[in-house]
């Protein structure tokens, strides 16, 4: 498992560490019941402090994602993966929502946004 | 004490590269006295000079700690000050026996290689006894002064202290000859000739008591 | 959460140095850096933990016991390491080994070994002939080699290069995996910290000027980079200093993203704990 925390990135050390674990869940390189690091041997590995992964896990169980078993260690949830994409699917709309009405008001066109899409896209 | 036991392992290894320059020290004092006319002159000497190296070498294990500041890192370990001192004055101590007991095994041998017989074991350990009372009484001054001053700083505070000692005793002396007390003196010396050696003993035991509660007093007050 | 080391109310005075009042707390299993430039007072507050000077008033605890009445039980379970104060030069990781035996009651020959081969540290050198880094390894392998619960070092890794600082970062992350064991450690290298310490104390002419997670100092603290004719309309409540240059000014704000919603300034940056430092110390109001 490769997980890449950048230092000069404005996000969160937690947030990395969440997003990228999040990932590795939705595109099932992580697999129901897989046990996940310790947080304490995570921390050493990445070269974090123990607060942040701390902070990673505890986002990423609030969210579902993953369960912590107490004395026993951190697992990745039994949640249905197509109903965890539902939920992103729900949010990415919710996102596209807002961009959509910012457009309508401002007057910029359906073609306009695609176009914008595609540049972020590729800037990625 | 098991702490006490490794504080002073602790002296006696960070003495070893002195063991070879005490090793030649008293072979050298063993040659020379087998080249002396005179036996009873040649026995002091050897004891003397050979407790004296015993007293000094221990004395010496302060430079070492001071030079690492090494104080400081022995109290963060489970060590009071007191475990510190009583290694101190337990290392000093048992090595100006240890000297004082070479020096008289060497002059025993010496004695038999010059004049092929023992000379009175009595008269050798009164020598001897004398000579720790004597290096004892340095010590016990020695000591507090290098806790307050430091053994490189403490130099001279000693050197003024021995010299107020010694006109002190010059005084008592010039007292003695000046009122002629000599003869009652001599009576006095005549009569516990036979437990003079124990008397010292005692004496000195109670000065290096003294000496270690006034070093305590001095420690417990540093910082470090 | 349970702390593992308590410093209440530390005032100490000497000849024009003060110790102000010092409060920290450090919960079990955690690793907290004390940085603080060069005569701040960092290695004042370690010897206050540590009973070597006499405080003119505070409590020091830990494992909730006062140290002051406890001293010798609870420094079996502290391991120690001063940055110009250990044994003798002269003596070699063997001879350590002879005379620990007889101090610590749970010393370990066995662990001590082992660090001094994870460390690649020769048994019979003496320690003079040692370089910086494998001094500070020695250092560290005796404070270790005992199974303290704390670990409490005044800047271990002054004076050496970014491999061995790498390698004893690496040490404490490994020691603190039991999940119990806590590290107070001091540095003016606030880069080391940055990275493994879960709390940063900052202490600034003999007073604590804050004591945080590092991912809050990091994550929320912003500096601002605005000119002279923005910076006129920030309220002054709303920064901590500010660092003026010919061509900036650097501000430091408490929370990056309230401070976006308030002001139209562009450059906030993600400060590093230097940053943070150089300007609580030189920056101005």
């Amino acid at each position: 498992m490769s997980i890449i925390i950048s230092n000069s990135s404005n996000i969160p050390l937690y947030e990395q560490v969440k997003e990228q674990i999040k990932n590795k869940i939705l595109t099932n390189q992580l697999k129901a019941g897989e046990l996940l690091p310790s947080i304490r041997s995570l921390a050493r590995d990445l070269k974090v402090s123990v607060i942040t992964t701390k902070n990673a896990y505890d986002a990423l169980e609030n969210e579902g994602y993953i369960k912590t078993i107490p004395g026993k260690g951190t697992y990745v949830a039994n949640k249905n993966i197509e109903l965890m994409k539902e939920e992103q699917l729900q949010k990415i709309e919710a996102l596209f929502d807002t961009a959509i009405s910012l457009a309508k008001i401002s007057k910029i066109s359906k073609k306009e946004l695609y176009e914008i899409i595609d540049i972020l896209y590729k800037e990625d | 004490m098991k702490v006490i036991k490794g504080l002073i392992i602790k002296d006696l290894l960070q003495l070893k590269s002195y063991k070879k320059t005490l090793f030649i020290f008293i072979l050298i004092f063993f040659l020379s006295g087998l080249t002396q006319e005179n036996i009873n002159t040649t026995i002091s000497t050897v004891i003397l000079m050979i407790t004296l190296a015993f007293g000094m070498f221990g004395i010496a294990s302060f430079n070492y700690d001071e030079q690492a500041k090494a104080d400081s890192y022995i109290l963060t370990l489970p060590i009071s000050k007191k475990d510190v001192l009583l290694a101190k004055y337990l290392l000093i101590i048992i090595l100006t026996i240890i000297g004082a007991l070479i020096g008289i095994i060497l002059s025993i041998i010496i004695s038999f290689l010059l004049i092929h017989h023992i000379p009175n074991i009595l008269t050798i350990i009164t020598t001897s006894i004398s000579y720790i009372f004597a290096l004892g009484i340095i010590e016990s001054l020695q000591i507090p002064c290098i806790y307050k001053w430091g053994a490189e700083k403490g130099r001279l505070q000693l050197f003024v202290i021995v010299a107020v000692v010694a006109l002190l005793l010059g005084a008592v002396v010039y007292i003695i000859k000046r009122f002629n007390y000599i003869s009652q003196i001599q009576d006095i010396l005549n009569s516990t000739v036979s437990y003079l050696p124990l008397l010292l003993l005692i004496i000195i035991s109670f000065i290096y008591y003294i000496s270690y509660k006034v070093s305590l007093k001095i420690y417990n007050k540093k910082e470090f | 959460m349970e702390n593992i080391l308590e410093i209440k109310n530390l005032c100490k005075k000497y000849n024009g140095f003060e110790l102000k009042n010092i409060n920290i707390q450090l919960p079990k299993g955690m690793i907290m850096g004390l940085i603080g430039e060069n005569g701040a007072g960092k290695t004042t507050t370690i010897k206050s933990i540590l009973n070597l000077i006499h405080l003119d008033s505070g409590d020091i605890k830990i494992m909730n016991q006062d140290m002051k009445k406890n001293n010798k039980v609870l420094k079996e379970d502290i391991g120690v390491v001063l940055n110009d104060s250990f044994f003798s030069e002269y003596l070699n990781a063997l001879d350590i080994n002879k005379i620990m035996q007889n101090i610590y009651e749970k010393w370990d020959e066995e662990l001590y070994f082992k660090y001094l081969n994870d460390f690649k540290l020769p048994k019979k050198k003496i320690i003079k002939e040692y370089s910086t880094g494998m001094k500070m390894k020695l250092k560290i392998a005796v404070a270790l080699a005992h199974h303290p619960k704390l670990l409490i070092l005044d800047e271990p890794t002054s004076g050496l290069d970014p491999i061995a600082r790498n390698e004893i970062l690496d040490i404490f992350q490994e020691f603190i995996q039991n999940g119990t064991n806590s590290i107070f450690v001091s540095s003016h290298i606030t880069s080391d910290l940055e990275h493994i310490a879960d709390y940063i104390t900052f202490i600034n002419n003999g007073e604590i000027i804050f004591s945080k997670t590092c991912d809050e100092l990091l994550d929320k603290y912003g500096l601002v980079k605005c000119s002279k004719e923005e910076f006129q309309k920030i309220d002054k409540k709303d920064y901590i200093k500010l660092k003026k240059s010919k061509y900036e000014y650097d501000i430091l704000v408490e929370d990056k993203n309230v401070f976006q919603k308030k002001y139209d300034i562009k450059v906030i940056d993600k400060p590093t704990l230097e940053e943070i430092m150089l300007i609580y110390i030189k920056g101005e109001k």
